[in-house]
């Protein structure tokens, strides 16, 4: 009896105990720093020297900016990543000859001038003078062609190397001019080389890396940006700081240093937000977002991304072969319900297949919420009771909410699916191989901006996975021909006629569940200034500065 | 032992009298029954469907479906004769946000809705051409109480002017209370008064630069934008002064503008010739004010939902009381089944000893040295997510512990002297084990037994949350656990209430065995 009882007061205590630990865990991350930072100049003596040495450090490390970002960048190569992320920590070290605005059209950078001849097979490129990369070497034409080239070489086995493959050759006119030969006739060059992908690196390191194979180009960034390469610490940081020859005084860096932070818990990035010890954290869940946004010490960019979100379907299976199915799909889902609930309002609904901010979208005529409507086109195409499905999503939380959204809504109208979450390279590689491909969750984004990169590799014949990412194999001849005069086509009006056509009998067939368009969403701190968010998901931090 | 001199006691009666002296663990084995009752007619017991959202149920239960995260929008147009516009000029209407994480409008060829979007005052501006209207959009019943100017009624001269005539215009606004200020002054007034209200707001984007100035882009609430505001859209036929006098100062037909904190009206003005048309001036929303509901997610507790809905609005009380189904399917089936392989192991290994027993126990020691999430994750990385691969993820783990146990009680009850009677006198193996040893191990057995379902319980758990578990979606605490975790910081419920679940659960099963335990062992006196 009196063991009990002991037992019993034992551990009501420590359920006590525990639950006083849970409750007042978040808050007990932004004490040790206010702590220490209390008892140092408390305990220290007003001259000592400690604290006269702590003061100035204290102001530089003020001036640094720090980036929280996603995950820890791939490479440090512009040609060697595909991701968002490692674009992001690499834009403040290097540049190409062309950039995006922060509405996706190219400007000239490295080059001053562009001219693409009149069958766009080539394009002429005039150099700007007086650029040096952060070893010293200058900017030439040589370096154009010596860095196109080794992207090119399968040898070099770059990752990029199929997004340059338009490429036949390039030629160097002379010092300041060099121009660049397509296999075909491409008019969505231009895009293609103001992608981040097409950042210089410098010559010599390219030099180091023939004579000395087991040389890591990863790991030694050499770019022509405001700022340069200091080091990268394994899951901690990459630092840059100021480049003291750069080009562009105007453009100059501004901060003491910039630092990037790999921080994959998007909750853990908030909390570093809110203790100050990041100035920008970026992909802020939108449950978070508007919190952030109503507290004076932050600002919150949010604005439409390049992002598609679609439901894909195996068009190989019988039962998705009738448009009338995938259209009453369509009808079956509440896009605007979905935003609401699982996006807290922070996207709108996708009305093509590309992103209303693509160069060359055309808007669609929305298929609206019906129920009614989609059962009677089942019906029709007779399955009246519905069908059963596998429906394949990423493994993250954002992913296998609305995968779970798109399952109840399609069970409203008979369509049984069942959610399934695998890691992201796993997913790939089952699509790329149809290992099962039935219905999944998808993602497209166009890195170069436009709507040929947007449309393409998801629709053409020829872009069937595991080539390129048409894993529900969906094709249509009117769609090809299309594509393929589109790109052909010089004059910019009559090919955006064409992908316009192109968009809309994609649109009609539905070979996607078209579902949304999130916005993008930064969060940053009011001290600091000049930061620019891409629709494509870069964060750019050259300018920015801090007060 | 106070018990009868002549008669020993039947050991069940013993125990049975030592247990219910374990208050606790009698209590636990009242809430375990519990909990199994519940798992078994969890399908009766859910007040709604775990499976689907809430707000797609209320209509089967009889409820007032009012919740409505929807509204359609219908606008009257009105024209400057003073007519109804036909309904073709009426659909012809764009619908802007001014706070889109409020509320979200969309319009289609034929209908225009008003979404929710999370909880608060917003407004919608209804615009067509130069005409700007305005109405209020409360979500959730979090109405901050101001009217806004939702409105503009603008005076037109009825008749032609003569070149070089002047008139004087009267503007009155329509607030979205239903109230009317008639006159501009009172207007005036009225957009002031919420100046410094919204000047101190955060603004949009601010601080963030584009490429084109490369400076920031806040966005300003200009002055002029706030007070009332003539414009001329038709210079060369009239002329308008900022206190509202119209000049014709050439013929035709002309235009004006009205605008005052982002709506706007038109005035239509002819100069020495008739009005050839009505033009559209006003556009009338069909309610002033919308009241919706954000009824799309994370309702609190309330007595509606008990405990809640979670991010796909599905009851939480109805997911965790399904939830037991499978826990406790987990931690019975695999614990018998790893309890009764190991029980058969353990018998073997201690009874016939040599080779036998020195495979057996180095099995079980490598085993044994895996930790027990690891061991199950390997397991469902080779066999696929799924309960059946849970279930016997959590078996293969439960195994080498009971062979051990039991070998260890064998081992002694091996060397018994009643064993060493029955064989003796040439009782069959079998027969020993099966009669004169399993009974002798079975107090710790059962003991083990259940101690691990918790663990079994903690461990499938485990593994759902990390998303092994087969259906992600399916109401399971882990699962549920899970996908409530990256909203912890702000949410209570969703988190709280299956974490609660798991602890009270585990915690029971493991008050039981420890009384058990006590109850069991023949040394302890009471």
């Amino acid at each position: 009896m009196k063991k009990n009882r002991r037992l019993v007061t034992g551990l009501s205590c420590m359920l006590v105990v525990g639950m006083l630990a849970a409750c007042s865990a978040p808050a007990e991350q932004a004490k040790p720093s206010t702590n220490t930072a209390g008892t140092s100049n408390t305990t220290a003596p007003a001259n000592s020297p400690a604290t006269a040495a702590t003061q100035p450090e204290k102001k530089a490390v003020d001036k640094t900016i720090t980036l929280a970002v996603e995950a820890e960048p791939v490479s440090l190569d512009p040609q060697n990543v595909t991701d968002g992320n490692s674009i992001t920590v690499q834009r403040s070290m290097y540049e190409g000859l062309l950039t995006f605005t922060d509405n996706m059209q190219p400007v000239p950078v490295l080059a001053t001038e562009y001219q693409l001849n009149a069958n766009a097979t080539e394009i002429t490129f005039t150099l700007r003078e007086g650029v040096t990369f952060h070893d010293g070497s200058p900017f030439n034409a040589e370096v154009v062609k010596a860095n196109l080239d080794f992207v090119l070489d399968e040898k070099n086995g770059m990752a990029r190397r199929s997004f340059f493959s338009f490429i036949k050759e390039v030629v160097v006119k002379d010092p300041t001019h060099v121009t660049i030969i397509a296999n075909a006739p491409n008019s969505t060059m231009i895009s293609y080389l103001a992608h981040p992908a097409a950042s210089m690196k410098s010559l010599e390191v390219l030099k180091k890396k023939k004579a000395d194979p087991t040389f890591n180009l990863d790991r030694n960034p050499v770019g022509t940006g405001p700022y340069q390469f200091v080091e990268w610490k394994e899951n901690q940081h990459v630092k840059v700081t100021p480049f003291a020859n750069y080009w562009n005084k105007e453009q100059a860096a501004k901060a003491e240093s910039i630092v990037y932070k790999p921080v994959v818990e998007a909750s853990t990035r908030i909390n570093m937000l809110k203790a100050g010890e990041t100035d920008i954290i970026t992909k802020l869940p939108t449950l978070n977002a508007k919190e952030i946004a109503e507290d004076k010490n932050f600002n919150v960019y949010k604005a439409p991304s390049l992002n598609v979100y679609y439901v894909g379907m195996n068009l190989k299976l019988k039962k998705y072969q009738d448009k009338k199915v995938r259209q009453a799909m369509n009808y079956a889902v509440n896009k605007d319900e979905l935003i609401g609930g699982v996006l807290d309002g922070y996207g709108t609904v996708a009305d093509s297949a590309i992103a209303p901010n693509t160069y060359g979208y055309s808007q669609q005529k929305v298929y609206e919420y019906n129920p009614d409507q989609a059962k009677k086109m089942l019906e029709e195409a007779g399955l009246k009771d519905g069908f059963e499905a596998t429906l394949w999503t990423r493994n993250s939380s954002e992913f296998i909410a609305i995968a779970e959204n798109v399952a109840m809504q399609l069970g409203k109208v008979g369509i049984k699916a069942k959610v399934q979450a695998y890691e992201s390279g796993t997913l790939f590689n089952m699509l790329d191989h149809e290992k099962g491909t039935d219905l999944w969750i998808g993602r497209w984004s166009p890195g170069t901006g436009e709507v040929d990169y947007g449309i393409r590799p998801n629709f053409h014949t020829k872009s069937f996975a595991p080539d390129n990412n048409n894993s529900g194999f969906y094709s249509n001849t009117q769609v090809d021909k299309l594509l393929d005069e589109a790109i052909m086509t010089a004059n910019k009006d009559e090919a955006m006629k064409k992908y316009a056509e192109v968009q809309k009998i994609i649109y009609d067939d539905a070979p996607w569940v078209f579902l949304h368009v999130p916005d993008l969403i930064v969060a940053k701190t009011i001290s600091v200034n000049g930061v620019m968010v891409l629709p494509s998901d870069t964060v750019i931090v050259n300018t920015a500065e801090k007060q | 032992m106070q018990t009868m001199k002549n008669q020993s006691p039947s050991p069940f009666r013993t125990f049975l009298k030592k247990f219910r002296k374990q208050r606790v663990a009698l209590w636990s084995l009242f809430v375990v029954v519990g909990i199994v009752f519940v798992g078994l007619f969890a399908p009766l017991l859910v007040p709604y469907d775990p499976h689907r959202p809430v707000a797609d149920q209320y209509k089967e239960k009889g409820m007032d479906a009012s919740q409505l995260t929807r509204e359609q929008v219908s606008v009257t147009v009105w024209m400057s004769d003073g007519s109804k516009a036909n309904d073709s000029a009426g659909s012809e209407f764009t619908l802007t946000s001014e706070d889109g994480q409020i509320a979200a409008a969309r319009k289609t060829d034929s209908v225009a809705f008003v979404y929710a979007s999370g909880e608060g005052t917003t407004s919608i501006l209804v615009s067509s051409g130069e005409i700007v209207s305005r109405l209020k959009v409360v979500v959730s019943g979090q109405d901050n109480g101001l009217p806004s100017l939702s409105q503009l009624v603008a005076t037109a001269p009825k008749q032609s002017l003569q070149k070089g005539e002047s008139v004087q215009t009267g503007v009155s606004a329509i607030l979205t209370d239903g109230t009317e200020l008639a006159e501009m002054t009172d207007i005036l007034a009225f957009a002031k008064q919420f100046e410094a209200a919204e000047a101190s707001a955060p603004g949009k984007n601010d601080g963030f630069a584009s490429s084109t100035d490369g400076f920031t882009n806040s966005e300003e609430a200009s002055a002029e934008s706030r007070s009332l505001y003539f414009q001329s859209l038709t210079p060369t036929v009239v002329e308008v002064s900022q206190d509202g006098t119209i000049t014709a100062v050439g013929d035709g037909e002309g235009t004006i503008m009205v605008s005052v904190d982002g709506i706007s009206t038109l005035i239509p003005v002819a100069v020495n010739q008739p009005f050839n048309k009505a033009i559209p001036v006003r556009i009338e929303p069909g309610s002033l004010v919308m009241n919706l509901m954000n009824a799309y997610k994370h309702q609190p507790p309330s007595s509606l939902h008990w405990f809640g809905t979670d991010h796909q609005n599905r009851d939480i009380f109805s997911r965790v009381l399904w939830g037991t189904r499978e826990t406790l399917l987990i931690g019975f089936v695999s614990v018998s089944v790893g309890a009764v392989i190991g029980t058969i192991l353990g018998l073997i290994a201690g009874y016939w000893g040599r080779w036998i027993d020195g495979l057996i126990t180095r099995c079980t020691d490598v085993l044994l040295a895996f930790p027990g999430i690891l061991l199950a994750i390997a397991v469902i990385a080779l066999l696929g997510p799924g309960i059946t691969n849970i279930i016997f993820a959590v078996s293969v783990f439960t195994i080498p512990i009971f062979i051990r146990i039991v070998r260890g009680s064998t081992l002694a009850l091996k060397e018994m002297t009643y064993v060493e009677a029955a064989r003796s006198i040439g009782v069959r193996d079998s027969v020993i084990i099966r009669r004169h040893i399993f009974p002798g191990t079975i107090s710790v057995v059962m003991v083990y037994l259940t101690m691990r379902i918790g663990t079994a319980i903690l461990i499938g758990a485990s593994l759902s949350f990390l998303g092994l578990g087969g259906d992600i979606t399916a109401p399971e605490w882990g699962a549920m656990l899970s996908a409530a975790k990256d909203n912890s910081r702000n949410l209570f419920h969703p988190t709280f209430f299956p974490g609660i679940a798991i602890v009270i659960t585990v915690l029971c099963f493991n008050l039981m065995g420890d009384g058990l335990r006590d109850a069991l062992d023949p040394k302890l006196k009471d």
